[in-house]
Protein backbone atom coordinates (compact mmCIF):
# COMPACT_ATOMS: atom_id res chain seq x y z
CA UNK A 1 0.00 0.00 0.00
CA UNK A 2 1.40 3.52 -1.03
CA UNK A 3 0.05 6.52 -0.18
CA UNK A 4 0.96 9.79 -1.30
CA UNK A 5 1.78 12.70 1.16
CA UNK A 6 -1.63 14.16 1.16
CA UNK A 7 -3.62 10.95 2.15
CA UNK A 8 -1.41 10.72 5.21
CA UNK A 9 -1.86 13.65 6.25
CA UNK A 10 -5.82 13.21 5.69
CA UNK A 11 -5.42 10.26 7.53
CA UNK A 12 -3.21 11.35 10.32
CA UNK A 13 -5.95 14.24 10.75
CA UNK A 14 -8.82 11.31 10.94
CA UNK A 15 -6.44 10.08 14.02
CA UNK A 16 -6.33 6.94 12.03
CA UNK A 17 -3.97 4.32 13.21
CA UNK A 18 -2.88 3.04 9.71
CA UNK A 19 -1.62 6.65 8.92
CA UNK A 20 -0.04 5.74 12.04
CA UNK A 21 2.02 2.73 10.89
CA UNK A 22 2.66 3.84 7.33
CA UNK A 23 4.47 6.71 9.14
CA UNK A 24 6.33 4.85 10.94
CA UNK A 25 6.96 1.89 8.72
CA UNK A 26 8.32 4.37 5.99
CA UNK A 27 10.59 6.97 8.58
CA UNK A 28 11.12 5.16 11.77
CA UNK A 29 14.39 4.05 10.35
CA UNK A 30 16.06 7.04 9.01
CA UNK A 31 14.90 9.13 12.17
CA UNK A 32 15.97 6.66 13.70
CA UNK A 33 19.64 6.73 12.14
CA UNK A 34 19.57 10.60 12.63
CA UNK A 35 18.46 10.36 16.33
CA UNK A 36 21.77 6.88 16.65
CA UNK A 37 24.19 9.86 15.32
CA UNK A 38 23.20 12.18 18.00
CA UNK A 39 22.55 9.54 20.72
CA UNK A 40 25.00 6.89 20.40
CA UNK A 41 23.65 4.41 23.19
CA UNK A 42 21.30 2.13 21.22
CA UNK A 43 18.54 2.32 24.80
CA UNK A 44 18.82 6.02 24.97
CA UNK A 45 17.95 6.41 21.26
CA UNK A 46 15.29 3.93 20.88
CA UNK A 47 13.60 5.73 24.07
CA UNK A 48 14.10 8.39 22.32
CA UNK A 49 12.60 7.42 19.10
CA UNK A 50 9.73 6.20 21.09
CA UNK A 51 9.08 10.01 22.35
CA UNK A 52 9.27 11.06 18.90
CA UNK A 53 6.59 9.34 17.27
CA UNK A 54 4.08 9.88 20.73
CA UNK A 55 5.13 13.01 19.58
CA UNK A 56 4.48 13.68 16.52
CA UNK A 57 1.18 11.89 17.06
CA UNK A 58 0.03 13.87 19.83
CA UNK A 59 1.13 16.99 18.16
CA UNK A 60 -0.01 16.28 14.42
CA UNK A 61 -2.69 19.28 14.83
CA UNK A 62 0.23 21.35 14.69
CA UNK A 63 1.31 20.47 11.32
CA UNK A 64 0.83 22.87 8.47
CA UNK A 65 1.01 21.22 5.27
CA UNK A 66 0.95 24.70 3.99
CA UNK A 67 4.30 25.35 5.53
CA UNK A 68 6.60 22.51 4.74
CA UNK A 69 6.57 19.04 3.81
CA UNK A 70 6.13 16.39 6.27
CA UNK A 71 9.10 14.47 6.50
CA UNK A 72 10.81 18.04 7.08
CA UNK A 73 8.58 18.96 10.06
CA UNK A 74 9.04 15.29 11.79
CA UNK A 75 12.50 15.48 11.55
CA UNK A 76 12.73 19.39 12.96
CA UNK A 77 10.43 17.28 15.97
CA UNK A 78 13.36 14.37 16.52
CA UNK A 79 16.45 16.89 15.89
CA UNK A 80 14.31 18.51 18.54
CA UNK A 81 14.20 16.13 21.10
CA UNK A 82 17.57 14.65 20.47
CA UNK A 83 19.39 17.88 20.69
CA UNK A 84 17.78 18.91 23.96
CA UNK A 85 19.14 15.18 24.97
CA UNK A 86 22.69 16.09 24.53
CA UNK A 87 22.12 19.37 25.85
CA UNK A 88 21.02 17.90 29.20
CA UNK A 89 23.20 18.19 32.39
CA UNK A 90 23.41 14.58 32.88
CA UNK A 91 24.29 13.81 29.33
CA UNK A 92 26.95 16.11 29.23
CA UNK A 93 29.17 13.90 30.81
CA UNK A 94 29.43 11.17 28.32
CA UNK A 95 29.53 13.45 25.53
CA UNK A 96 33.21 14.49 27.08
CA UNK A 97 34.10 11.34 27.18
CA UNK A 98 33.28 10.46 23.25
CA UNK A 99 34.33 13.57 22.21
CA UNK A 100 38.35 12.47 22.18
CA UNK A 101 36.76 9.67 19.80
CA UNK A 102 34.92 11.58 17.21
CA UNK A 103 38.52 13.43 16.78
CA UNK A 104 40.03 10.57 16.43
CA UNK A 105 37.76 9.64 13.68
CA UNK A 106 37.40 13.03 12.17
CA UNK A 107 41.76 12.29 11.91
CA UNK A 108 41.33 8.75 10.46
CA UNK A 109 39.05 10.36 7.75
CA UNK A 110 36.02 9.06 7.93
CA UNK A 111 32.88 10.11 9.79
CA UNK A 112 32.42 7.82 12.82
CA UNK A 113 28.32 7.96 12.12
CA UNK A 114 29.32 4.98 9.92
CA UNK A 115 29.46 2.41 12.28
CA UNK A 116 25.74 3.03 13.42
CA UNK A 117 24.22 3.72 10.23
CA UNK A 118 23.79 2.12 6.97
CA UNK A 119 24.14 4.72 4.27
CA UNK A 120 21.70 4.63 1.21
CA UNK A 121 23.75 6.99 -1.38
CA UNK A 122 24.54 9.17 1.72
CA UNK A 123 28.10 8.44 1.14
CA UNK A 124 27.70 9.41 -2.58
CA UNK A 125 26.69 12.68 -1.60
CA UNK A 126 28.64 13.15 1.17
CA UNK A 127 31.64 12.47 -1.20
CA UNK A 128 30.94 15.42 -3.26
CA UNK A 129 31.45 17.81 -0.28
CA UNK A 130 35.02 19.04 0.42
CA UNK A 131 36.87 17.21 2.99
CA UNK A 132 36.80 20.72 4.96
CA UNK A 133 32.56 20.50 4.43
CA UNK A 134 32.40 17.28 5.18
CA UNK A 135 33.60 17.13 8.84
CA UNK A 136 32.01 19.84 9.62
CA UNK A 137 28.21 18.16 8.32
CA UNK A 138 28.98 15.37 10.27
CA UNK A 139 30.15 17.24 13.61
CA UNK A 140 27.40 19.50 14.05
CA UNK A 141 24.30 18.02 11.78
CA UNK A 142 24.97 14.45 12.32
CA UNK A 143 26.88 14.74 15.69
CA UNK A 144 24.73 17.89 16.93
CA UNK A 145 28.01 19.83 18.25
CA UNK A 146 27.62 23.49 18.25
CA UNK A 147 29.58 26.01 15.99
CA UNK A 148 31.76 27.26 18.69
CA UNK A 149 32.63 23.89 19.93
CA UNK A 150 33.54 22.63 16.37
CA UNK A 151 35.68 25.93 16.04
CA UNK A 152 37.50 25.55 18.98
CA UNK A 153 38.09 21.60 18.64
CA UNK A 154 39.47 21.72 14.96
CA UNK A 155 40.73 25.27 16.03
CA UNK A 156 39.45 27.54 13.18
CA UNK A 157 37.80 30.65 13.59
CA UNK A 158 34.12 30.73 14.10
CA UNK A 159 33.25 33.17 11.11
CA UNK A 160 34.83 30.62 8.81
CA UNK A 161 32.95 27.28 10.59
CA UNK A 162 29.75 29.47 9.62
CA UNK A 163 30.56 30.20 5.91
CA UNK A 164 31.27 26.65 5.43
CA UNK A 165 28.50 24.90 6.70
CA UNK A 166 26.58 27.75 4.53
CA UNK A 167 28.59 26.54 1.13
CA UNK A 168 28.29 22.66 2.30
CA UNK A 169 24.74 22.70 2.48
CA UNK A 170 24.29 24.88 -0.72
CA UNK A 171 26.76 21.90 -2.39
CA UNK A 172 23.86 19.66 -0.75
CA UNK A 173 20.92 21.18 -2.15
CA UNK A 174 22.27 21.16 -5.58
CA UNK A 175 23.20 17.36 -5.11
CA UNK A 176 20.40 16.37 -3.26
CA UNK A 177 17.89 17.84 -6.24
CA UNK A 178 20.00 16.30 -8.93
CA UNK A 179 18.94 13.11 -7.70
CA UNK B 1 20.49 42.78 10.12
CA UNK B 2 19.53 42.63 6.36
CA UNK B 3 17.62 39.92 4.42
CA UNK B 4 20.98 39.42 2.22
CA UNK B 5 23.09 39.83 5.06
CA UNK B 6 21.47 37.34 7.81
CA UNK B 7 21.20 34.33 5.02
CA UNK B 8 24.40 34.47 3.79
CA UNK B 9 25.86 34.28 7.69
CA UNK B 10 25.23 31.00 8.29
CA UNK B 11 23.17 31.72 11.17
CA UNK B 12 20.15 29.93 9.51
CA UNK B 13 21.48 26.59 8.83
CA UNK B 14 22.65 27.02 12.98
CA UNK B 15 19.08 27.45 13.92
CA UNK B 16 17.91 24.63 11.41
CA UNK B 17 20.39 22.28 12.62
CA UNK B 18 19.77 23.45 16.14
CA UNK B 19 23.26 24.41 16.75
CA UNK B 20 22.44 28.17 17.05
CA UNK B 21 23.23 30.45 20.29
CA UNK B 22 20.50 32.21 22.29
CA UNK B 23 20.84 35.33 20.62
CA UNK B 24 21.07 33.38 16.92
CA UNK B 25 17.70 32.15 17.34
CA UNK B 26 16.34 35.46 18.45
CA UNK B 27 17.74 37.40 15.40
CA UNK B 28 15.90 34.41 13.10
CA UNK B 29 12.88 34.51 14.71
CA UNK B 30 12.43 38.64 14.34
CA UNK B 31 13.59 37.92 10.69
CA UNK B 32 10.58 35.11 9.96
CA UNK B 33 8.26 37.75 9.04
CA UNK B 34 10.42 38.19 6.22
CA UNK B 35 8.53 35.89 3.74
CA UNK B 36 12.32 35.17 1.54
CA UNK B 37 13.94 34.31 5.13
CA UNK B 38 11.00 31.88 5.95
CA UNK B 39 11.77 30.77 2.32
CA UNK B 40 15.28 30.07 3.05
CA UNK B 41 14.62 28.73 5.93
CA UNK B 42 11.86 25.93 4.81
CA UNK B 43 14.58 25.48 1.56
CA UNK B 44 17.29 24.27 3.90
CA UNK B 45 15.56 22.27 5.83
CA UNK B 46 14.38 20.20 2.69
CA UNK B 47 17.97 19.73 2.24
CA UNK B 48 18.89 18.80 5.33
CA UNK B 49 15.71 16.49 5.02
CA UNK B 50 16.55 14.82 1.83
CA UNK B 51 20.04 14.27 2.71
CA UNK B 52 18.75 12.31 6.31
CA UNK B 53 16.47 10.51 4.43
CA UNK B 54 19.10 8.66 3.03
CA UNK B 55 20.42 7.07 6.13
CA UNK B 56 18.51 4.65 7.84
CA UNK B 57 19.11 2.17 11.08
CA UNK B 58 16.77 -0.68 11.24
CA UNK B 59 14.23 -0.23 14.27
CA UNK B 60 14.26 -3.27 17.13
CA UNK B 61 10.77 -4.00 16.49
CA UNK B 62 10.07 -3.70 20.36
CA UNK B 63 9.82 0.29 19.41
CA UNK B 64 6.76 -0.27 17.66
CA UNK B 65 4.78 -2.48 19.90
CA UNK B 66 5.33 -0.52 22.42
CA UNK B 67 4.09 2.85 20.66
CA UNK B 68 1.29 0.89 19.74
CA UNK B 69 0.43 -0.15 23.52
CA UNK B 70 1.09 3.55 24.49
CA UNK B 71 -0.85 5.42 21.81
CA UNK B 72 -3.57 2.66 20.54
CA UNK B 73 -3.63 0.27 23.88
CA UNK B 74 -6.46 2.63 25.07
CA UNK B 75 -8.07 2.69 21.64
CA UNK B 76 -8.16 -1.20 21.13
CA UNK B 77 -10.04 -1.29 25.17
CA UNK B 78 -12.55 1.46 24.04
CA UNK B 79 -13.56 -0.91 21.06
CA UNK B 80 -14.25 -4.18 23.04
CA UNK B 81 -15.97 -1.98 25.57
CA UNK B 82 -17.80 -0.04 23.73
CA UNK B 83 -21.36 -0.22 24.84
CA UNK B 84 -23.36 -3.10 22.68
CA UNK B 85 -26.22 -1.56 20.14
CA UNK B 86 -28.96 -1.21 21.34
CA UNK B 87 -31.33 -3.92 20.38
CA UNK B 88 -34.35 -2.28 19.01
CA UNK B 89 -38.02 -4.11 20.05
CA UNK B 90 -40.29 -3.89 18.12
CA UNK B 91 -42.82 -1.30 19.69
CA UNK B 92 -45.75 -3.47 20.78
CA UNK B 93 -49.04 -2.97 18.92
CA UNK B 94 -51.60 -1.58 21.49
CA UNK B 95 -54.82 -3.10 21.26
CA UNK B 96 -57.91 -1.25 22.77
CA UNK B 97 -59.32 -4.57 24.96
CA UNK B 98 -63.07 -4.27 24.68
CA UNK B 99 -63.55 -6.47 27.54
CA UNK B 100 -67.23 -6.71 26.98
CA UNK B 101 -66.26 -8.24 23.14
CA UNK B 102 -64.96 -11.45 24.88
CA UNK B 103 -63.07 -14.15 23.70
CA UNK B 104 -62.20 -12.99 19.67
CA UNK B 105 -60.11 -9.71 21.59
CA UNK B 106 -58.41 -11.96 24.49
CA UNK B 107 -57.04 -14.06 20.88
CA UNK B 108 -55.44 -11.16 19.19
CA UNK B 109 -54.19 -10.23 22.42
CA UNK B 110 -52.75 -13.78 22.86
CA UNK B 111 -51.47 -13.98 19.08
CA UNK B 112 -49.86 -10.25 19.75
CA UNK B 113 -47.86 -11.23 22.60
CA UNK B 114 -46.78 -14.24 21.00
CA UNK B 115 -45.78 -12.39 18.20
CA UNK B 116 -43.99 -9.76 20.47
CA UNK B 117 -42.01 -12.71 22.23
CA UNK B 118 -40.79 -14.66 18.48
CA UNK B 119 -39.77 -11.05 17.13
CA UNK B 120 -37.56 -10.43 20.69
CA UNK B 121 -36.47 -14.07 20.21
CA UNK B 122 -35.46 -13.17 16.83
CA UNK B 123 -33.46 -10.03 17.80
CA UNK B 124 -31.61 -11.64 20.58
CA UNK B 125 -30.52 -14.85 18.27
CA UNK B 126 -29.63 -12.24 15.45
CA UNK B 127 -27.71 -9.60 17.99
CA UNK B 128 -25.86 -12.79 19.77
CA UNK B 129 -24.21 -13.90 16.28
CA UNK B 130 -23.70 -10.10 15.45
CA UNK B 131 -21.14 -10.09 18.75
CA UNK B 132 -19.72 -13.31 17.70
CA UNK B 133 -18.65 -11.75 14.26
CA UNK B 134 -17.70 -8.74 16.17
CA UNK B 135 -15.51 -10.54 18.19
CA UNK B 136 -14.15 -12.50 15.80
CA UNK B 137 -13.32 -9.90 13.84
CA UNK B 138 -11.25 -8.37 16.72
CA UNK B 139 -9.52 -11.61 17.31
CA UNK B 140 -8.66 -11.27 13.35
CA UNK B 141 -7.15 -7.61 13.69
CA UNK B 142 -5.04 -8.70 16.87
CA UNK B 143 -3.41 -11.34 14.94
CA UNK B 144 -2.71 -9.32 12.05
CA UNK B 145 -0.78 -6.60 14.09
CA UNK B 146 1.01 -9.71 15.56
CA UNK B 147 1.99 -11.31 12.79
CA UNK B 148 2.89 -8.00 11.24
CA UNK B 149 5.29 -7.81 14.05
CA UNK B 150 6.54 -10.97 13.49
CA UNK B 151 7.06 -9.83 9.59
CA UNK B 152 8.75 -7.14 10.33
CA UNK B 153 10.71 -8.81 12.81
CA UNK B 154 11.68 -11.92 10.37
CA UNK B 155 12.73 -9.30 8.08
CA UNK B 156 15.28 -7.53 10.20
CA UNK B 157 16.88 -11.04 10.58
CA UNK B 158 17.49 -11.48 6.97
CA UNK B 159 18.59 -8.22 6.52
CA UNK B 160 21.04 -9.15 9.51
CA UNK B 161 21.50 -12.57 7.79
CA UNK B 162 22.62 -10.69 4.92
CA UNK B 163 25.06 -8.93 6.23
CA UNK B 164 27.05 -12.49 8.18
CA UNK B 165 26.86 -14.50 4.45
CA UNK B 166 28.49 -11.63 3.04
CA UNK B 167 31.12 -11.53 5.20
CA UNK B 168 31.58 -14.98 5.10
CA UNK B 169 31.39 -15.48 1.34
CA UNK B 170 33.56 -12.32 0.32
CA UNK B 171 36.14 -12.43 3.01
CA UNK B 172 39.24 -13.69 3.79
CA UNK B 173 38.25 -15.53 7.08
CA UNK B 174 40.40 -16.53 9.98
CA UNK B 175 38.60 -18.28 13.41
CA UNK B 176 40.23 -17.65 16.73
CA UNK B 177 38.93 -19.55 19.80
CA UNK B 178 39.00 -17.69 22.87
CA UNK B 179 39.67 -20.00 25.69
CA UNK B 180 38.50 -19.22 29.64
CA UNK B 181 41.27 -17.62 31.55
CA UNK B 182 41.91 -18.87 35.31
CA UNK B 183 38.80 -19.98 36.91
CA UNK B 184 36.68 -18.30 34.45
CA UNK B 185 34.38 -20.50 32.96
CA UNK B 186 33.49 -20.46 28.88
CA UNK B 187 34.27 -20.14 25.08
CA UNK B 188 33.94 -17.88 22.63
CA UNK B 189 35.05 -18.05 18.93
CA UNK B 190 36.16 -14.94 16.72
CA UNK B 191 35.72 -14.77 12.89
CA UNK B 192 37.99 -12.31 11.28
CA UNK B 193 38.00 -10.90 7.84
CA UNK B 194 41.91 -10.55 7.17
CA UNK B 195 40.66 -8.51 4.14
CA UNK B 196 38.59 -5.80 5.88
CA UNK B 197 39.29 -6.11 9.40
CA UNK B 198 35.53 -6.98 10.20
CA UNK B 199 35.17 -8.99 13.30
CA UNK B 200 32.16 -11.53 14.13
CA UNK B 201 31.79 -12.92 17.68
CA UNK B 202 29.74 -16.08 18.80
CA UNK B 203 29.29 -16.07 22.44
CA UNK B 204 27.71 -19.11 22.43
CA UNK B 205 29.25 -20.54 25.58
CA UNK B 206 29.84 -17.41 27.54
CA UNK B 207 27.79 -17.87 30.53
CA UNK B 208 25.06 -15.22 30.02
CA UNK B 209 24.87 -12.25 32.37
CA UNK B 210 21.45 -10.01 33.92
CA UNK B 211 21.20 -6.28 32.01
CA UNK B 212 23.31 -4.52 34.46
CA UNK B 213 26.23 -6.14 32.84
CA UNK B 214 28.10 -6.89 28.99
CA UNK B 215 30.34 -8.89 27.62
CA UNK B 216 33.08 -6.18 25.73
CA UNK B 217 35.76 -7.55 23.58
CA UNK B 218 39.26 -6.40 22.93
CA UNK B 219 41.79 -6.82 20.47
CA UNK B 220 45.52 -6.66 21.47
CA UNK B 221 47.27 -4.52 19.12
CA UNK B 222 51.24 -3.73 19.92
CA UNK B 223 50.98 -4.56 23.53
CA UNK B 224 47.83 -2.31 23.48
CA UNK B 225 44.24 -3.24 24.28
CA UNK B 226 41.53 -1.26 21.51
CA UNK B 227 38.00 -1.49 22.21
CA UNK B 228 36.00 -3.27 20.32
CA UNK B 229 32.74 -2.83 20.92
CA UNK B 230 29.75 -4.75 22.72
CA UNK B 231 28.19 -8.09 22.40
CA UNK B 232 24.83 -7.81 22.68
CA UNK B 233 23.45 -9.82 25.27
CA UNK B 234 20.67 -11.02 23.85
CA UNK B 235 23.53 -13.22 21.39
CA UNK B 236 24.96 -14.38 24.89
CA UNK B 237 24.44 -18.17 25.15
CA UNK B 238 23.05 -18.37 21.64
CA UNK B 239 24.00 -19.67 18.44
CA UNK B 240 24.54 -16.32 16.90
CA UNK B 241 26.82 -14.32 15.47
CA UNK B 242 27.03 -10.96 16.20
CA UNK B 243 29.26 -8.03 14.12
CA UNK B 244 31.37 -5.77 16.45
CA UNK B 245 33.90 -3.32 15.28
CA UNK B 246 36.75 -3.79 12.73
CA UNK B 247 40.77 -3.94 13.36
CA UNK B 248 44.19 -4.95 11.68
CA UNK B 249 47.11 -6.12 13.23
CA UNK B 250 46.22 -7.83 16.83
CA UNK B 251 47.98 -10.23 18.23
CA UNK B 252 45.42 -11.50 20.63
CA UNK B 253 41.26 -11.02 21.50
CA UNK B 254 40.05 -11.05 24.74
CA UNK B 255 36.33 -10.30 26.50
CA UNK B 256 35.80 -8.90 29.71
CA UNK B 257 32.83 -8.87 32.00
CA UNK B 258 32.08 -5.07 32.25
CA UNK B 259 28.95 -2.51 33.58
CA UNK B 260 26.55 -2.43 30.60
CA UNK B 261 27.80 -0.01 27.76
CA UNK B 262 31.15 -1.17 28.42
CA UNK B 263 34.58 0.90 29.69
CA UNK B 264 37.58 2.81 27.93
CA UNK B 265 39.59 0.46 29.28
CA UNK B 266 39.41 -3.34 29.88
CA UNK B 267 38.92 -4.59 33.81
CA UNK B 268 41.67 -7.31 33.37
CA UNK B 269 40.19 -9.39 36.80
CA UNK B 270 36.98 -9.58 34.54
CA UNK B 271 38.68 -11.05 32.08
CA UNK B 272 36.99 -14.71 31.00
CA UNK B 273 38.01 -15.72 27.88
CA UNK B 274 41.25 -14.96 25.51
CA UNK B 275 42.64 -16.34 22.22
CA UNK B 276 46.17 -15.46 21.01
CA UNK B 277 45.76 -14.81 16.89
Amino acid sequence: MKYTEEEIVALLRQRSKKGFDYLYENYSRSIYAVVSNLIPDEDDAQDLLQEIFVKIWNNFSQYDDSKGRLYTWMLNIARNAAIDKTRSKDYKKDLKNQSLDYSVSAINGRNSSEQYVDHIGLDKILDTLKEDQRILVDYIYLKGYTQAEVADMLNIPLGTVKTRIRNAILTLRDKVVEQ
Amino acid sequence: MKTNELISSGILEAYVMHVATPEEIRLVEEALVDPVIAQELEEIRDTLADFSIKMEKPVPASVKANLDRLLFAEEAATHTTEPAPQVQAPEPKVIQMNTSSGSKFRFLAAAASLALLISLGANTYQFMSYQQVRDRMAELESSNTVLAGEIKVVKQDLGFYGTISNFFEKGDIKTYELAAVGEKQGKAVVFFDAKTGKVAIKATELPELSNEYQYQLWALVDGKPIDMGMIPNDSVGKDQLAMLKSVKGMQAFAITKEPYGGKPSPTLEEMVVMGKV
